[in-house]
């Protein structure tokens, strides 16, 4: 039973000892995670940002409107080829 | 002497048992209504919003982002010198002079709003100006990259009665609880005149970001539609119209446009009429888009196979007062089954809804989804009903049998199609496929697909429909190489109880490539002016999508 005690006595002020240690490291680096918390945040906020942008650069509805400008036209075309000879041909 | 100790005691009980009884009174009886009232007095809350949920396409797009936008607020304790930071301020922002230093004179106040929903932008310029009693609270705002495209799907967010974010509509409204997420708390102790104390606690519960939604919405495709819709509505001087396309095998919605739609960035100034999405809402008579469902139920029922030849089809048809005619009163004596598909014919359609009877009919349409909502994830479906079948008259057969005196939503009406171009099994339409949480993805309970009518008939129903498409009517708009199942449709705008022949409803319905179906589209147009067959409106501009949908998924002719 005594064994038992001074055993228990001992873990708990070894435990005791690292969570006095943990927290004393954890006290001196509040303002290092303060700042990595900071940094994480505007990190956040310029992907948001930087997403807004990409977003915005590659909608559809702007690229019709610079395609536009450069002088493209909007359409597809199916190409089919046919042996029908044709009802009438013009001649040169 | 025993007596005065007696006296004493005793005071000295009554004292303890009524101080016994204040304290328990205080602390155990009223302890929730004095906790609380104490909590108002020292302690301070604010709700931190939480980050709404983003929408994207199948191509990882976002459809719908967040852009922080800020309240800007005064803190009159922390103002050194008003009229030279009033000066500072107002270089930026309007602010009224005499009540920005009517506020900041007043100690007691420790926030006021001076500028709501200003930008990144703006927010900047004020930190530049280095006023040291001005703050910003970030709020979030929904931005849309691609515009308005899609807005009937999307839906919008504004407030409740009680001032609330929530989403209305489509997918903002149906995904409300997801997408809006769990807001965040942050509560500190204050003093008596509502400031924070130093010392005292300050508790903060970060917000939890709703839920992305990734959509089966193909971006290139919905911008296809939107655009080809807009001609079409311009070309035919149709009133509005309608287009939805989806993936038969999954019941995915890849692409949903209507016309007239709505300002989703200014949604606040639109007609609220707009809001509601005509495709899950709208109901209008199928007419003859109806009948492949028709001839497949006649089919599933070894009824009728593709020769089976109509007796009564070499003129008009008197079913009690009424007399049923052809669309264009041309009469094909003997003609198939196959044959009363290409030519749209209303007469053979009352042969075989005949031989169908109203039980059998009724009851395949109600397993065609009929008269029920698809379940389709939109805020806002509606359904019409299908009347009970014992109030069903021979009429009442004979005209369902083309697709007149039933009503239906185009998503009903496309969702049953589809199920010919899934080898007769019906979906229900999705539009989201997957929500993420975080790095966690979480995919959507698929629906068990209904087998509704046999494989065999929707092989048989679909050469039915690829001949009406290749020998019927719009023959002449299809795009060369394809097989396409369709067919046209145009139905007559009941109007006080009679039908108005110049109003009608062009439609058309289909899927392609045949052989392997990768899409199934309805078009419709309301009241075209050029023309008001669906031969000659919503037909073309259905093969005019198509084209486009080959083009761009690369689908070869064969």
């Amino acid at each position: 039973m005594k064994k038992i005690i001074i055993f228990l006595i001992i873990v708990l002020t070894f435990l005791g000892i690292v969570q006095i240690f943990l927290s004393g490291n954890i006290s001196a680096q509040v303002g290092e995670v303060d700042l990595l918390e900071k940094q994480t945040e505007n990190f956040k906020k310029e992907n948001l940002k930087l997403e807004r942008e990409i977003a915005f650069y590659s909608s559809l509805v702007r690229i019709e409107k610079e395609a536009e400008k450069l002088g493209f036209k909007s359409g597809y075309f199916l190409i089919d080829y046919s042996l029908i000879e044709p009802v009438a041909l013009r001649r040169e | 002497m025993a007596g005065r100790i007696r006296i004493i005691i005793f005071f000295f009980l009554v004292a303890w048992i009524v101080l016994v009884y204040r304290l328990f009174y205080w602390q155990v009886g009223s302890f929730n209504k004095l906790f609380s009232s104490a909590k108002l007095q020292h302690q301070a809350q604010k709700e931190i919003d939480s980050l709404r949920g983003k929408i994207f396409t199948s191509d990882n797009f976002p459809l719908v982002l967040n852009k922080e936008s800020y309240l800007v607020f005064v803190d009159p304790t922390k103002i050194k010198d008003s009229l030279k930071d009033y000066e500072k301020i107002s270089k930026v922002i309007s602010f009224g002079k005499d009540e920005f230093l009517k506020i900041v004179e007043n100690k007691k106040i420790q926030w006021y709003p001076i500028a709501k929903e200003v930008d990144l932008k703006v927010k900047e310029q004020l930190q530049n100006e280095n006023i040291e009693g001005i703050g910003f609270e970030p709020h979030w705002e929904r931005e849309y990259p691609e515009a308005s495209a899609a807005a009937h799907l999307l839906g919008f967010v504004g407030s409740d009665e009680l001032g609330e974010e929530k989403g209305y509509f489509g997918l903002e409204g149906f995904y409300n609880r997801e997408l809006k997420g769990t807001p965040g708390e942050r509560s500190w102790e204050k003093d008596l005149y509502g400031r924070s104390i130093v010392i005292g606690s300050d508790l903060e519960k970060k917000p939890k970001q709703g839920r992305d939604l990734f959509l089966f919405l193909n971006r290139s495709l919905q911008f296809l539609v939107e655009k080809e819709l807009k001609n079409g509505i311009e070309k035919y001087g149709a009133i509005s119209g309608s287009v939805v396309v989806l993936d038969p095998q999954s019941g995915g919605v890849l692409a949903m446009a209507s016309i007239p739609s709505f300002d989703i960035i200014n949604f606040s100034k639109e007609d609220q009429e707009k809001f509601s999405n005509p495709i899950i809402s709208g109901s209008f008579e199928p007419g003859s888009i109806f009948k492949p469902l028709v001839m497949a139920t006649a089919i599933d029922l070894n009824l009728v196979n593709q020769s089976t030849i109509c007796e009564e089809c070499s003129g008009q048809v008197q079913i009690g007062e009424y007399t049923i005619k052809t669309w264009n009163e041309k009469y094909y004596p003997n003609s198939t089954m196959r044959e009363i598909i290409q030519h749209s014919d209303n007469v053979g359609m009352v042969f075989v809804a005949k031989k169908i009877g109203v039980d059998n009919l009724f009851h395949y349409l109600t397993l065609f989804g009929i008269g029920q909502k698809t379940n389709v994830d939109l805020e806002g479906e509606w359904s019409p009903v299908l009347r009970p079948k014992d109030s069903w008259t021979q009429i009442d057969l004979a005209t369902s049998g083309f697709g007149q005196g039933v009503a239906v939503t185009p998503i009903q009406m496309i969702r049953a199609f589809a199920a010919i171009a899934n080898g007769g099994k019906l979906m229900t339409p999705k539009v989201v496929e997957k929500m993420k949480e975080g790095e966690k993805e979480i995919f959507m309970k698929e629906g068990s697909p209904k087998q509704i009518i046999k494989p065999v008939t929707a092989k048989v129903m679909t050469e039915m429909l690829v001949n009406a498409v290749e020998n019927g009517e719009a023959k002449w708009a299809k795009p060369k190489g394809y097989k396409i199942a369709g067919k046209t449709g145009t139905a007559q705008i009941p109007f006080a109880g009679h039908y108005d022949k110049e109003k009608t409803v062009a439609s058309f319905i289909g899927f392609a490539p045949a052989e392997n179906p990768k899409f199934a589209m309805l078009v419709t147009l309301k009241e075209p002016k050029t023309s008001p067959w669906g031969s000659e409106t919503a037909a073309p501009l259905w093969f005019q999508i198509a084209k486009g949908i080959f083009s761009l998924w690369g689908i070869p002719p064969g």
